[in-house]
């Protein structure tokens, strides 16, 4: 079984936000998103641009996965700007139609070839914050196999399309996010999806909701996640991960029906549930997201070290 | 989508509804008399001067009025019903897009004939059934006179044989398709909130603005009611409230002053404002304006009368 990407913390950050980019690196996320987008004044976006190529290098040194979130109206331009060796993902913003990532899919394969980039393995992530993209959600998800990702469906801008406020005690994106998902699941990509914890004071730095979102998240199977503030990074690592007893019972799930197979039989019953092969299989994803989920820590750990080592001296 | 307010749609049936030369006085911002149910003596011509009267005193106080129709007898609905001065018709019994495409030529017809601008009356289509509620797509695109939808869930659970319990809401998918369908192409989504419309009953004024915030914080832009008591909470309910546009004025200047510095992710307690969230600040404050515009209207109107 291949090891799955780990994406379970993310921080989106202005690019033109020095200080912000600076310390990037040493948060411990998964990702870390440099944004061009809706935190960046119109009046700085050129100017922005001119500063991904560094910042991609720059953020990616403690081990973390670099994407750029880009404009929806300047595409190209933005694209100029940020196709550069490092960048794993773009960020399209407000996507509506399968066209737009169509059109996006033949620009990066143009770039690729034309700055040494491995061909296609720049990653497309089709964000959608509105209802017409919610409608579209299968063609979308469907239009580049550069999308790996898929779901959403929240946000400010898709309160903001559908004319509701964004923090509220009931998910009043249930519609959309389910679309999504099933979109998502048709196209055979991962989920993109997000629990709904009632949080009205909507903050961005609240540690404890952080993890008990990405707990809950990842109960209802989903593993990725993402921020806007440092404090949340390491819940998401956290409530994201498997816990030693999770792997456990998993190992001796394994262990037992392994067992039972070798006798002939297919199902049995171990503290009160049934083991089949359905639970083996859960059972094997837990572990293997488990082992991922180390991997990404030893090269987030190992990077670390290196890029202190490089500071030291 | 299109700026219209009109946050509460109250339907009286125009056969047994008594005191319509009242009805203005509830405050609604659309008054819909309800043909469906009326037969061809209503429809009569000694009737029809009965309608007419009616659909004055309907907009007294500035409501905008509606016909409410149906497929049963329509042409005879229409003759009785579209007179200058109404706003257009809702109508009902539509499964697909077939019924809104004839519905229109006729009323382009109505309208040659009596005097009214092509194409100014609207058709607001009542999703009634499971079919209608899948086909919205088509239905609100049919024709162009359609700029609001009503997903009318008193109809649709008698259709899918649901019978009301106010404890449990089966029609979180359908509101969420609706929802997403309409504003996707730019036609406001009305509720008709399910049990409350069915059961009529008098629930007390903390539940009905909860159930009318809970309706806006979903994406409707008002509802149909049937209920004279409910008006007033649900033009509340919205509208932003005081507290609301107060905080979305804070926001707006907080993230100008952002911007004047260089940034556009600027902290307000333990809340981050970005370009979306400034946004949403303009469109809160416009509504905000629009409501409070349309109130004025309103009460310029009563004034007028008395």
């Amino acid at each position: 079984m291949n090891l799955p990407p780990v994406r379970r913390s993310g921080l989106t950050m202005p690019v033109n936000n020095k200080r912000f980019v600076e310390k990037a690196w040493t948060r411990g996320c998964d990702f870390i998103i440099l944004d061009l987008e809706d935190s960046v004044p119109i009046s700085e976006k050129v100017k922005a641009r001119g500063l991904v190529k560094a910042s991609i290098s720059l953020a990616m040194k403690g081990g973390a996965e670099v994407f750029v979130r880009i404009n929806h109206d300047t595409v190209e331009d933005d694209l100029e700007a940020i196709v550069w060796p490092g960048l794993k993902r773009v960020v399209y913003p407000k996507t509506e139609t399968a066209n737009e990532i169509s059109s996006i899919d033949s620009i990066l394969t143009r770039l690729e070839l034309a700055r040494d980039i491995e061909p296609g393995s720049i990653e497309i992530g089709a964000n959608v914050e509105t209802a017409l993209g919610v409608i579209n959600a299968f063609e979308i998800a469907a239009a580049s196999p550069r999308i790996k990702e898929f779901g959403g469906g929240g946000g400010y801008d898709m309160s903001r399309d559908l004319g509701v406020e964004m923090f509220v005690d009931f998910d009043q994106f249930v519609y959309g996010k389910g679309e999504l998902e099933l979109a998502a699941r048709v196209e055979h990509l991962r989920v993109n999806a997000v629990a709904f914890l009632s949080n009205p004071s909507g903050s961005v730095s609240d540690t404890d909701h952080a993890l008990r979102l990405a707990k809950a998240t990842y109960a209802m199977g989903f593993q990725i996640g993402g921020g806007l503030h440092p404090n949340v990074v390491e819940p998401g690592n956290k409530g994201f991960t498997p816990s030693p007893e999770e792997m456990e019972s998993a190992g001796k799930d394994l262990e037992f029906f392994n067992q039972l197979s070798s006798e002939g039989i297919s199902e049995g019953y171990r503290n009160g549930r049934v083991i089949d092969r359905y639970e083996a299989e859960r059972a094997k994803t837990l572990l293997n997201w488990a082992q991922a989920c180390d991997k990404k820590n030893t090269t987030k750990s190992e990077a670390l070290a290196l890029a202190n080592e490089a500071l030291d001296e | 989508m299109n700026d219209l307010v009109r946050r509460t749609n109250l339907i009286v049936s125009l056969i047994s509804f008594a005191g319509i030369d009242g009805i203005w006085k509830y405050n609604a911002d659309a008054i819909t008399l309800d043909l469906r149910r009326a037969t061809p003596e209503i429809l009569s011509s000694t009737s029809r001067k009965w309608l007419r009267i009616s659909e004055h005193f309907a907009s007294y106080g500035g409501a905008e009025v509606f016909l409410a129709v149906d497929a049963s007898n329509i042409q005879n609905q229409l003759d009785a019903a579209i007179w200058p001065g109404i706003s257009g018709i809702l109508l009902s019994g539509a499964p697909d897009q077939s019924l809104l495409r004839v519905t229109s030529a006729k009323m382009d017809d109505m309208e040659g004939r009596r005097g009214l601008a092509n194409g100014s009356l609207e058709i607001i289509p009542l999703l009634d059934t499971a079919a209608a509620v899948w086909n919205v797509r088509e239905i609100i695109s049919a024709v162009p006179r359609t700029r609001q939808v009503i997903l009318d869930e008193s109809s649709l659970a008698r259709d899918v044989g649901i019978t009301p319990d106010i404890d449990i809401d089966p029609f979180v998918y359908a509101r969420g398709r609706v929802i997403a369908e309409a504003v996707s192409k730019g036609v406001q989504p009305v509720g008709d909130p399910h049990p409350l419309g069915t059961l009529l009953a008098d629930f007390p004024q903390s539940r009905l603005m909860a159930e009318g915030t809970r309706f806006n914080d979903l994406g409707f832009k008002g509802l149909l009611l049937q209920n004279t008591n409910w008006v007033s909470t649900m033009n509340l309910a919205f509208s932003p409230s005081n507290d609301l546009v107060e905080y979305y004025q804070t926001v707006r200047r907080l993230f100008a002053e952002g911007v004047a510095r260089g940034t556009a992710a600027v902290p307000l307690g333990t809340r981050m404002i970005d370009v979306p969230v400034d946004e949403w600040a303009k469109t809160v404050l416009a509504r905000s304006a629009r409501c409070k515009a349309r109130d004025q209207q309103k009460a310029d109107a009563k004034q007028n009368i008395d």
